[in-house]
């Protein structure tokens, strides 16, 4: 069974004929021998119905006439058949009447009851046929006859029928199936067969060219006309599929999108290069196949939503989609994604990227400029109007707000009606005009200034810039008006305030700088170059403002330098400057920082005033006013004290008068009275000094010599009194000055030396000349002077001894006097033993007549 | 209160003013030592004990100081600046004895501590005033009612 169902269609179309026939023959055989079996008793009667006929005939007689020996005899003539095998004529009750052959066993007693007709009983067959015989119609026999004979022949000739017929049957079935099987092979398996082959071979090559034939009519030539045809439309579909394919590859290549595929599984099934090149995917990634993974690579990139997520990529949905993605880096991509659709269903999506970074920016800089000039056009300061065809076309607000009318009286209007007649130079405004517009069209940006008039005629000062524009294909002009006039006068009124500067600056007496963040010259007025000592301005400029200050202020100079750069500029500083040639002045510097339009520190301006002189008087001033403080304190306080003596004691005398009490009072009436002496002392002496300060006597050449033995002589009760030495230079120089007030410098000096020296005191008085300064100097033996009184003791009033006698004017007169001669007067000595030296110093007569003069 | 006398330094260059003070001392219901200084240096040589003034029995601490302000050597100002500012001394009451009131030795004095300040010549009820206010009540009052009618000047 198995080969025959893997058989060739042909092998088995053959087999599937012989079993049909051989199934036919073997039908019919059957049938044939069913109906030959069917129709055995029929001919079984046919044969033996004559017989029996014959029999009941003959036989009747015999029976009536009781005479079984003929009745044998008519039997015996049916042996002629040797078919019969038997023949009994039964009386009733199964009396044998007549047999044959004679010897014949007798029937079984049912025989009798038994019906008549044939009886097949295996290769027997046996016929019953009753009849009656009568001798007068009152007497009446019954007998039957009985044959059998034998089946043998019939059923052989049966056979022999049915074989025959088999065969005959079996023959022309084969040859019918035959004949059929040729038909069959010629009209159906042949050409299947070709169709089978040209298949296997299209099979094997899908790409040849294959054809079955389809010659001939029937089934199989539209068969072969409609494979051919199919082929064909395969082919063209191929072709066409191929041409689609290429197209669909050379697309995905080509385009600059990056293009990836993604089956409803999550499976990468194509992408591209630039894909890939968007993001440097590295090639694992898409190796692996896995959209999840590209997805979850692609999400570190993302930097800004949307962000949806990698699970999008193997969705399934069928609606298209479209974002946009923003990564790190500024980069911005588009995203869509359609589904992959076969027969309705989704397979599959693909995802379309494109790099808009640049489109979006260079949109979003078209837009900026757009919006830029909308900008401009609508809010600009100036008037901005566009001209073609000899009149305007539009305008914008400030147009008219500068011409002063709205906007249909300007549209369709000409310049020329905003125009006088003539502009300032006296040309024709047609002229000009037509001049300005023709370079403009000619593409000739012009810039220029233009009287303009307003709508009722009020001409104004206008900048006026010319433009050419392409503007829906039409060559027009834009203008940009800007009313100038204000500007006009602006730089008018500016002109004239530079003027008033440059010569506020020129002709003050005050030097005017300016200085860069540097700390450098950018500017100095003539007076300024003047007033640091330079020849001109020019020498100035580049330096360092610092390099003009004294060292000794130097540090300071900068920090309020640095400070002024910030804007706190403290006016009225004073500086010691010094002059290229060493020498010194003091400035006052005003000066404030210098800033451009828009507040940015440019530089800072200086105003140097020369103070010297005034600074020398303040100082002088101070001097005094201090020296007059000090005065009116000491004197307030020390004239007090005789008063507050005077005061209290006699308060004392009146309390002890009252109480009876005398003993006190010539004690404290002395103390009244010294206390009185002291005061006129102090009143002396206070006038001694205040004479000083106004001493009329022009000074005159003395001889220290003279004036010193003067003193001496003077002192001679006191020296004498103690026992003093008193030791004299004998070549003191000759001085210029004052000699009343010069002996009283001696006179004080010795006398103190005579009043603190040692015991006897010596006093030595001598002089060193260095340069044209005389050095005088008094020395005592006494005990000294501290260093740190070495300056009070020329105070007023001070004295180092509270017991001591004196007014503390003395030293104080002394100095006076000595600085008043132009010198200077100070004390030396050690504080124990070597005594007191009192230098002094004066003009040389010689060399200071001329000072003196002056 | 013990018989213990209340300790004056008196800084003082001037005799008179010096024998006006102790004067109006003495006529004080209270027993006062005065010792007195003429100069400034003497004034802080005595303080702070140095030289022969490290004799505590007969140069003891002071209680008070009076202190003039105007003195040879070093003057009021820096005696008082230095007492007040040495550990040992800077709790001694001083007064400033002036002559005047002008404001600017005034001010000065305050900035240097000192305590009060007295206007020469004194009178004696203006020192009981003074020593009650620096708080040696306990050496005044007892005597305090009778002494009216003794020490009132005119």
């Amino acid at each position: 069974m198995k080969d025959f169902r893997s058989g060739g269609l042909r092998t088995r179309t053959t087999l599937a004929f012989l079993v049909a026939a051989g199934g036919a023959v073997l039908a019919a055989a059957a049938g044939i021998f069913l109906y030959q079996s069917s129709m055995l008793e029929a001919r079984v009667q046919q044969i033996l119905q004559p017989y029996a006929e014959m029999i009941v005939v003959s036989a009747k007689a015999s029976v009536n006439l009781d005479r079984p020996d003929r009745a044998e005899a008519i039997l015996a003539s049916l042996a002629s058949n040797p078919q019969i095998l038997r023949v009994d004529i039964l009386l009733p009750k199964n009396r044998t009447f007549a047999s044959f052959p004679a010897d014949a066993q007798p029937l079984p007693s049912e025989q009798w009851t038994r019906e008549d007709g044939v009886r097949l009983v295996g290769p027997v067959a046996e016929l019953t046929q009753t009849f009656e015989t009568s001798v007068d119609e009152s007497v009446k026999k019954s007998a039957r006859v009985v044959i059998r004979m034998s089946l043998a022949q019939l059923q052989a000739r049966n056979r022999q029928t049915v074989l025959f017929v088999g065969l005959v049957g079996f023959l022309i079935l084969l040859f019918m199936s035959l004949a059929e099987l040729w038909v069959l092979r010629r009209s159906v398996i042949l050409p299947l067969e070709q169709l089978t082959a040209a298949v296997d071979k299209l099979r094997e090559n899908p790409n040849r060219r294959e054809r079955v034939p389809e010659a001939g009519g029937g089934e199989f030539a539209v068969l072969g006309r409609n494979f051919n045809l199919l082929l064909s439309q395969i082919e063209y579909r191929e072709t066409e599929a191929a041409q689609k394919n290429s197209l669909l590859e050379a697309t995905l290549q080509a385009t600059a999108e990056g293009i990836l595929v993604v089956s409803g599984a999550g499976r990468i099934t194509s992408y591209n290069r630039q894909l890939i090149e968007l993001w440097h995917i590295p090639p694992e990634i898409l190796e692996r196949g896995d959209a999840l993974v590209l997805g979850e690579y692609l999400l570190r990139h993302v930097l800004i939503a949307p962000v949806r997520g990698a699970q999008q990529f193997n969705d399934i949905t069928k609606s298209e989609s479209f974002d946009v993605l923003e990564f790190a880096g500024g980069k911005i991509i588009e995203r869509s994604s359609r589904p992959q659709l076969v027969g309705g269903q989704v397979v599959g999506r693909v995802w379309s990227f494109r790099d808009v970074t640049a489109a979006r920016r260079a949109e979003a800089a078209v837009r900026e400029s757009e919006y830029k000039f909308k900008t401009i056009f609508d809010t600009a300061n100036d008037a901005i109007m566009i001209f073609a065809r000899g009149v305007f076309q539009d305008c914008n607000r400030m147009a008219e707000t500068m011409f002063d009318c709205s906007r249909d009286k300007i549209i369709g209007h000409s310049p020329l009606d905003f125009s006088p007649e003539r502009q300032a130079d006296g040309t024709l405004s047609s002229e000009r005009a037509e001049q300005h517009i023709t370079a403009a069209l000619a593409g000739q940006a012009r810039f220029f200034e233009w009287i303009h008039c307003r709508a009722d005629g009020t001409p104004f000062i206008a900048e006026v810039g010319l433009n050419v524009l392409e503007l829906r294909g039409e060559k027009v002009v834009q203008a940009i008006v800007r009313d100038i006039t204000t500007r006009k006068q602006a730089e008018a009124a500016q002109r004239e305030a530079e003027e008033l500067y440059r010569t506020l600056v020129n002709t003050s007496p005050d030097g005017i700088a300016v200085l860069d963040l540097d700390g450098r010259v950018q500017f100095a007025s003539p007076k300024d170059a003047e007033l640091y000592g330079l020849t001109g301005v020019e020498k100035k400029l580049g330096r360092l403002a610092l390099d003009f200050v004294a060292t000794s202020e130097r540090t300071r100079a900068a920090e309020v330098l640095q400070q002024s750069m910030l804007g706190n500029f403290k006016s009225g500083q004073r500086f010691l400057m010094v002059r290229p040639n060493g020498e010194r002045f003091v400035a006052e510097l005003s000066g404030a920082l210098l800033r451009d339009a828009i507040g940015v520190a440019r530089g800072l301006m200086i105003i140097t005033r020369d103070v010297t002189e005034r600074q020398r008087q303040e100082d002088e001033i101070k001097a005094k006013n201090d020296e007059l403080e000090r005065f009116t304190y000491t004197v307030s306080h020390d004239l007090k004290a005789p008063l507050i003596t005077i005061k209290g004691f006699a308060g004392a005398l009146l309390q002890d008068a009252q109480a009876g009490r005398y003993d006190r009072a010539p004690d404290d009436l002395k103390r009244i009275i010294g206390a009185s002496d002291k005061m006129a002392q102090l009143l002396n002496g206070l006038l001694e000094l205040s004479r000083v300060g106004r001493m009329v006597n022009q000074p005159v050449k003395v001889c220290m010599n003279k004036l010193v033995g003067d003193v001496v002589e003077l002192l001679s009760g006191s020296i004498n009194q103690r026992a003093a030495v008193v030791t004299v230079q004998h070549d003191l120089p000759a001085v210029q000055g004052d000699p009343q007030r010069l002996q009283q410098v001696l006179q004080n000096l010795i006398e103190n030396g005579l009043k603190f020296g040692g015991q006897p005191p010596t006093v030595t008085v001598g002089c060193e000349v260095k340069a044209d300064q005389a050095i005088f100097y008094v020395r005592d033996n006494g005990r000294g002077i501290e260093p740190r009184h070495r300056e009070t003791v020329f105070g007023l009033f001070n004295k180092l001894d509270a017991l001591t006698d004196g007014t503390g004017i003395g030293l104080a007169l002394v100095r006076r006097i000595v600085e008043f001669h132009g010198g200077r007067i100070w004390a030396e000595g050690a504080a124990e033993g070597d005594g007191a030296v009192f230098y002094f110093t004066l003009p040389l007569a010689a060399a200071t007549s001329e000072v003196a003069k002056s | 209160m013990s018989g213990r006398k209340i300790q004056v330094l008196l800084v003082e260059d001037n005799p008179d003013h010096a024998e006006l003070l102790r004067r109006n001392l003495e006529a004080m219901p209270t027993a006062v030592q005065l010792h007195q200084v003429a100069d400034g240096e003497a004034a802080l040589d005595y303080l702070f004990g140095r030289d022969h003034y490290a004799d505590r029995a007969n140069f003891p601490l002071p209680d008070v100081i009076f202190l003039d302000w105007r003195l040879p050597r070093l003057d009021g100002l820096e005696v008082l600046r230095q007492v007040k500012s040495h550990a040992d001394t800077a709790e001694l009451p001083v007064v400033v004895l002036t002559t005047s009131d002008a404001s600017s030795d005034l001010d000065t004095a305050v900035k240097l501590r000192a305590d009060k300040f007295l206007t020469k010549p004194a009178a004696v009820e203006e020192l009981a005033k003074l020593f009650l206010s620096l708080g040696f009540h306990s050496w005044i009052e007892p005597a305090l009612g009778a002494p009216q009618s003794r020490i009132s000047p005119a």
